[in-house]
C-alpha cells in the first residue's frame, strides 16, 4: 500500500477512488464503498480499507465536521454535491472507521507495523468527528 | 497479465500502473500504483516528484501490489511510506 502521508486521501487507493467519485453525481459511490467495508467478511484488505476511510471523510466533511487538508478535487465534489450526502450516512461512516482501525484490517496492521501512531490518531479523529453532535 | 515499461501517456483506461517517483535530483522517493498515471503524475508534481517511468500491469490491484512490493524489496528498503523515508542516492 503506497502512502505519502497520514490523511485519508494520502495513499494510492484513495487517490484513485477520487477519480471514480468525480464521475458520480450522487451519493451512490460513497454509499457503495461504505457498505462494502462494513459487510466485508474476514480480513479487510488494505485497498478497500483505505477507500473506506476516504469515503467516511467525505461524509464527515459534507455533513459539517470537516477534516484538514482534503484534496481540492474532493472539496470541489463535496461543494457541488453536498446535498447528496445525507447525515444518516454518518453512523455507517463511523462504523467503517471502527472496522478499518480495528482487528482484521490490513491497513491498520501495515501502519501499526511502522510503530508510528500518527495514522491511527488521524483515523481516530475522523471517528470522533463522525460520532460527535453536529448542526 | 501484460507487463512492460511505458510512459504515463500510454496507460489504457482501466489498467493499473506501478510507478516510481523521483525528486528533482533523480532520487527515488516513492513507489506506488494507480489506475490513472497521468493524474497521479500531476498530483506528485505538486510535491516536486516526477514520474519518469512506470511498469504497466494489465491486471488487478492485487497483482499490482505484488509488483510494487517486489520493486520495494529490490530497492532494499521501504519506499511505500514516504512520510517515514529519507531519500537515498
Amino acid at each position: 500500500m503506497g502512502a505519502w502521508g497520514y490523511g485519508p486521501f494520502d495513499n494510492d487507493d484513495a487517490a484513485d477512488w477520487v477519480y471514480e467519485l468525480e464521475q458520480c453525481a450522487n451519493a451512490d459511490e460513497v454509499t457503495e464503498v461504505l457498505t462494502s467495508v462494513v459487510s466485508a467478511p474476514g480480513y479487510l484488505l488494505a485497498p478497500l480499507g483505505s477507500v473506506g476511510l476516504a469515503a467516511a471523510e467525505v461524509v464527515a466533511t459534507a455533513t459539517g465536521t470537516p477534516g484538514d487538508a482534503l484534496p481540492t478535487a474532493v472539496l470541489k465534489w463535496i461543494r457541488d454535491h453536498q446535498h447528496a450526502i445525507d447525515a444518516s450516512l454518518r453512523q455507517l461512516a463511523a462504523a467503517v472507521v471502527d472496522r478499518v482501525l480495528g482487528d482484521d484490517s490490513e491497513v491498520a496492521d501495515l501502519w501499526d507495523d511502522e510503530a508510528d501512531r500518527t495514522w491511527r490518531a488521524s483515523g481516530s479523529d475522523l471517528g470522533r468527528r463522525l460520532s460527535a453532535s453536529y448542526k | 497479465m501484460m507487463v512492460g515499461l511505458m510512459t504515463h501517456t500510454e496507460v489504457p483506461e482501466g489498467d493499473v500502473a506501478v510507478y516510481v517517483a523521483r525528486d528533482a535530483g533523480g532520487v527515488i522517493r516513492f513507489v506506488g500504483y494507480t489506475r490513472n498515471l497521468e493524474r497521479r503524475a500531476a498530483e506528485h508534481a505538486s510535491r516536486g516528484w516526477r514520474l519518469e517511468e512506470a511498469l504497466m500491469v494489465r491486471t488487478d490491484v492485487a497483482t499490482a501490489r505484488s509488483v510494487e512490493q517486489a520493486i520495494i524489496n529490490r530497492l532494499g528498503r521501504r519506499f511505500d511510506r514516504h512520510a517515514r523515508d529519507e531519500p537515498v542516492s
